[in-house]
């Protein structure tokens, strides 16, 4: 039936057993198939050649937009104006901002016009998206990018400092809070991008389930022991309550919030030592795994379906960004607390708070100088006390601009009549930075991290030999 | 006779609870996209809604790009279906109607580009179609695959039918090479093409891990892809994403309705004939 | 026999052109890259033997994906063959209504993986989905279906089947529809029982289409990505990370040009000598007829 009739040839040959034909047939066929292969092979040799060459040209020119850049630089300068592109990973409510400030831009001028897109997957898929288009040299003209991938925007993918604009207009930065700047800055302390949309991890809290558990709502919690006991107290995993949820979906940047504020950190570049598996990382493992698995006030879900069961009121608690507030407050039908996060064991002072900052600075990449200066025009208006505001009431991250949230500022209604909007400005003074791993392999060590994780979860391994594994991994990554 | 009947019941019964379960992924995501928001997990015997709404719908069309990309897949799907079939006609004609050298082995090698998963050389093809300045635009999609091993091998059986009474008596008449083909093949050979060109349309279509690699702007996306990037991983609002993927299987469901004894024919005709 | 016009190259200069630049090419190019280490942003590129190969052969994350792949695999394919073989004699027995159950059974074949999978991602909800929530109803706590380990892969299993299982049930009544007539006839007359009929007719007349469906199936399970990457993403901790996910993930995620190469040729070449078997097979098989 089907593989019979493959060959209608074959079976007069079947019939009449000897077959003259069929030798020179098949020596006929063979110079034929090394036809076939000699122009694959020359097809081959061309395109190779191209590959190089476009190898070659990108490391000696960095690299340019490619099809997104309209033969505009052969031209004399016309009155065209020109068109960059700008990538972000925000949808829904928090992409209409950025279309409301891409507009504002765009409506203040008109020699210069962007284009936003948002790219699905979060930091990790628009950083994935921006190396491909960097190999294919379509970069686009500004993105943001989550702060944990922030050496490797400069090193990686070349971005443009913003340094020597802000040195040849005499940028006024007096305005952004220091620490927000460090973010954007390299080890040297050049400014490379600017703070766009940054975040501090808080705990959000449903408040009339906590008050049914006869739990009194605090600013801030002691301990990650109390919210722990808080969570034992309201939680019942029998009926589908759970008492908190983290979102380890993306990246580690909770493990290393509560890495830090059990007094330890990720890693030292300096002396090359991985440090996430010492005492304190094991405590947050035992913190996770007793949740998990003997209390069963933690739920092993994606932290998209802990935020769904959070605002559904099937979860007490949830650690997550500022940048969901916005989402939260419109979402959840009931009494939305937030807690700072607590300090290191109870005791304030032992250990000064470490919050590690999340969220996104907004980075200007390679192109040719005119559309460099233009998008430094974008930032700067992307940055500007109008956009900030916008960035704050429509997307819940925080103002980099203290004159926005001081009496008169612009957003002084706003934190007014939202007084949990500024509960992040409360552990201010203890930003620190979201853990940059040296080099290219950012994205392979989150994504090793974060399978470690789940081993425990799932208890295919125990906490400690779960980070202890990773860590040895990173070690044979980074060659440490 | 009696007993009969009885064990006919007895497989319509088992036929119609396959069918429904068969079914039920489709209902549930027409059941879900016509929710009202706030009560998208009530449901009324499991798998209706409490209360229905087409806001899902009203912020698919509003806001995502739902038309654009619908016409970005008419037009890659329709070019793609076209150039396989105008290439597989060809090929299918010269394997069936000719024998010459290396037609054995090119056949089977073809027969082989016909099984081996594209996926395989996702990577590599990645990088050719970068080298050709190709990552980001449509050529970079279709040119690829517009040849159709499948496409080959379904024509080339339906040609093989043909009689060759035929063939010779139209040569006889003066018709040479692309004539025979065209007055005999062609005009003999349309429900298979019809076949063939449905079910490479609904591939096409449907088409998901190279649109994936290859179309990296939101405005550029084919369907498959635009619905899948419009979920937002970090809240999925399951509303206007199911409404989305609703809408996005209707086109598809049309074709399938319409041309629905095309598709079955053309694997009775062709496929294991 | 032989003809020398040189139409017939003439017919297959495109589509040879096209194999050749867009399938053999990217896979000799794909294996000249796997023994190197290419740096794509820099465009450094040095040669690094078998290095690739090594690495990959020591890599957890392939071996475990390597297991996971043949288990969806060798779970997938049986079902789906042994299903649409069923569902096709039974669809066979009926008089009314043919039609309509050949209709309803294929509606997954041309529905797009995207649009399935974005719908099975809600059913498989733990809390809210239809599976946990009918289980519950008879007193079954459902699994946690995609984030643990065994129930994940189940799942990705149950679309697999879900999806391919219409298209087996086609090509089984399209081959059930060519048996001969009269064989069954006689059958009837020499008074064989419906069950005989089954094991000792139909099904050895069926074997060349069970072993055409048996190519497509295991083919096409191998391929198994979009469910992947749209549902689980691999996860939890790779339990249902497959081939095709690892090769794109180390690709386009990692930008692991070595490995991803490495494993693009050894998926290739794996395909390539199973599906050259498996025609062997067949084509030794249907001689047999």
């Amino acid at each position: 039936m089907f593989f019979k009739d493959i060959n209608p040839i074959n079976p007069i040959n079947h019939v009449n057993h000897v077959n003259p034909i069929n030798p020179i047939n098949r020596m006929k066929s063979f110079r034929l198939a090394a036809l076939v292969l000699a122009v694959a092979l020359f097809l081959s040799a061309c395109t190779s050649g191209t590959v190089q060459n476009q190898a070659s040209d990108t490391a000696a020119t960095g690299s340019d937009t490619g099809t997104s850049a309209p033969a505009a630089s052969a031209a004399p300068v016309s009155t065209e104006p020109i068109t960059l592109t700008f990538l972000h990973v925000f949808s829904g409510p928090r992409e209409e901002a950025m279309n409301e400030i891409v507009q504002g831009f765009n409506d203040s001028q008109d020699r210069i016009r962007v284009e936003h897109e948002m790219v699905p997957g979060w930091y990790g898929g628009l950083l994935e998206q921006l190396q491909t288009l960097a190999v294919a040299r379509q970069l686009p003209d500004l993105t943001i990018m989550g702060l944990s991938s922030h050496n490797f925007m400069k090193e990686g993918l070349g971005a443009v400092s913003v340094q020597p604009y802000i040195e040849q207009e005499n940028t006024d930065l007096s305005d952004f809070f220091p620490n927000m700047l460090t973010l954007g800055q390299d080890e040297q302390g050049e400014q490379i991008a600017m703070p766009f949309a940054i975040s501090t991890p808080l705990i959000y809290v449903n408040k009339d389930l906590l008050e049914q558990a006869g739990i009194d709502y605090v600013d801030q919690p002691e301990s990650w022991e109390q919210v722990r006991e808080w969570a034992k107290k309201a939680a019942q995993p029998s009926a589908g309550l759970a008492g908190i949820g983290f979102q380890l979906d993306y990246d580690t940047w909770q493990f290393q919030t509560l890495v830090e504020s059990f007094g330890g950190q990720m890693a030292s570049q300096e002396t090359q030592t991985i440090h996430f598996n010492d005492e304190p990382g094991q405590r947050v493992m035992d913190f996770w795994l007793t949740m998990m698995h003997e209390e069963g006030t933690y739920p092993n879900i994606s932290g998209s379906e802990a935020a769904e069961n959070f605002i559904n009121g099937s979860s007490v608690m949830i650690v997550a960004t500022t940048g969901n507030l916005v989402n939260f407050t419109a979402n959840a039908d009931f009494d939305l607390g937030i807690m700072l996060l607590p300090t290191y064991d109870n005791m304030v002072n032992r250990n000064p708070r470490r919050v590690p900052a999340g969220g996104s600075n907004l980075y200007i990449m390679p192109s040719d100088p005119e559309r460099e200066a233009a998008a430094w025009e974008f930032v700067k208006y992307a940055t500007s006390p109008e956009a900030g505001a916008i960035i704050v009431e429509k997307m819940g991250y925080m103002a980099a601009r203290k004159s926005l949230i001081e009496p008169n500022g612009l957003l002084s209604a706003y934190m007014a009549a939202n007084p949990q909007a500024t509960r992040s400005y409360d552990q201010l003074e203890d930003l620190g930075n979201w853990y940059n791993w040296p080099g290219v392999h950012g994205a392979r060590i989150d994504s090793l991290m974060l399978d470690a994780f789940a081993a425990a979860f799932l208890k295919e391994k125990t906490g400690e030999e779960a980070l202890n594994g990773a860590a040895e991994e990173v070690r044979q990554i980074l060659g440490w | 006779m009696n007993q009969h009947r009885l064990t006919g019941w007895w497989i319509h019964a088992i036929l119609m609870i396959t069918a429904i379960l068969i079914l039920i992924p489709f209902l549930w995501m027409v059941s879900i996209s016509l929710s009202d928001y706030g009560a998208v997990f009530q449901r009324f015997l499991l798998i209706f809604p409490t209360s229905v709404s087409l806001e899902g719908y009203r912020q698919v069309l509003e806001n995502s790009p739902f038309m654009r990309w619908f016409f970005n897949s008419v037009f890659v799907a329709g070019c793609l279906t076209a150039g396989q079939l105008t290439l597989g006609v060809l090929a299918a004609y010269a394997f069936a109607r000719y024998r010459f050298k290396g037609s054995e082995p090119l056949f089977f090698f073809v027969l082989c580009t016909m099984m081996i998963p594209p996926q395989a050389i996702l990577f590599p093809l990645f990088m050719v179609i970068n080298a050709f300045g190709w990552v980001n635009t449509y050529q970079g999609v279709i040119v690829p695959h517009l040849a159709s091993g499948y496409a080959i091998f379904v024509l080339r059986q339906f040609f093989l039918q043909i009689p060759r009474e035929l063939d010779e008596a139209a040569r006889i008449d003066g018709c040479h090479g692309f004539q025979v083909l065209y007055h005999v093949y062609l005009r003999s050979a349309v429900p298979a093409i019809i076949s063939v060109g449905l079910i490479q349309l609904v591939r096409n279509w449907n088409d998901y891990y190279w649109t994936l690699v290859v179309l990296r702007d939101s405005q550029k996306m084919t369907l498959p892809v635009g619905i899948v990037a419009f979920r937002d991983e970090t809240l999925v609002q399951w509303v206007p994403t199911m409404a989305a993927a609703t809408l996005s299987v209707l086109p598809v469901l049309v074709i399938y309705v319409l041309g629905q004894r095309y598709f079955v024919q053309s694997h009775v005709h062709s496929g294991i004939k | 026999m032989v003809t020398r016009s040189k139409l017939p190259y003439l017919l297959l200069f495109p589509t040879m052109t096209l194999y050749g630049v867009f399938f053999v090419f990217p896979f000799l190019y794909s294996l000249f890259i796997s023994f190197s280490e290419w740096h794509l942003l820099t465009g450094d590129m040095t040669f690094v033997g078998i290095q690739n190969y090594r690495q990959l052969a020591g890599s957890h994350i392939f071996k475990k994906t390597i297991g996971n792949t043949l288990m969806y695999v060798m779970t997938t394919m049986p079902v789906s063959i042994v299903l649409g073989l069923m569902y096709a004699l039974l669809i066979e027995q009926t008089k009314k209504a043919k039609a309509l159950y050949r209709f309803v059974f294929f509606i997954p074949v041309v529905i797009s993986v995207a649009a399935a999978s974005l719908s099975f991602s809600l059913l498989y909800n733990a809390r809210h989905g239809l599976i946990n929530q009918v289980m519950s109803l008879v007193g079954i706590q459902g699994p946690n279906w995609l984030n643990e380990s065994k129930s994940a892969l189940l799942a990705l299993v149950i679309l697999g089947i879900w999806q391919s299982f219409g298209y087996n049930v086609i090509l089984f009544i399209a081959g059930i529809q060519q048996l001969d007539k009269e064989i069954y006839e006689a059958a009837a007359i020499d008074g064989l029982s419906p069950f005989t009929r089954l094991t000792r007719l139909t099904l050895p007349l069926l074997s060349p289409v069970t072993f055409f469906v048996f190519v497509m199936t295991t083919l096409s399970s191998f391929q198994v990505f979009a469910t992947v990457q749209i549902l689980t993403m691999g996860g939890p901790n790779n339990a249902t990370n497959m081939m095709v996910f690892f090769v794109w993930q180390e690709a386009f995620k990692f930008f692991n040009t070595g490995l991803a190469t490495a494993a693009a040729t050894v998926l290739f070449v794996a395909t390539m000598i199973l599906t050259l078997l498996m025609v062997r097979i067949v084509q030794r098989k249907v001689h047999y007829q």
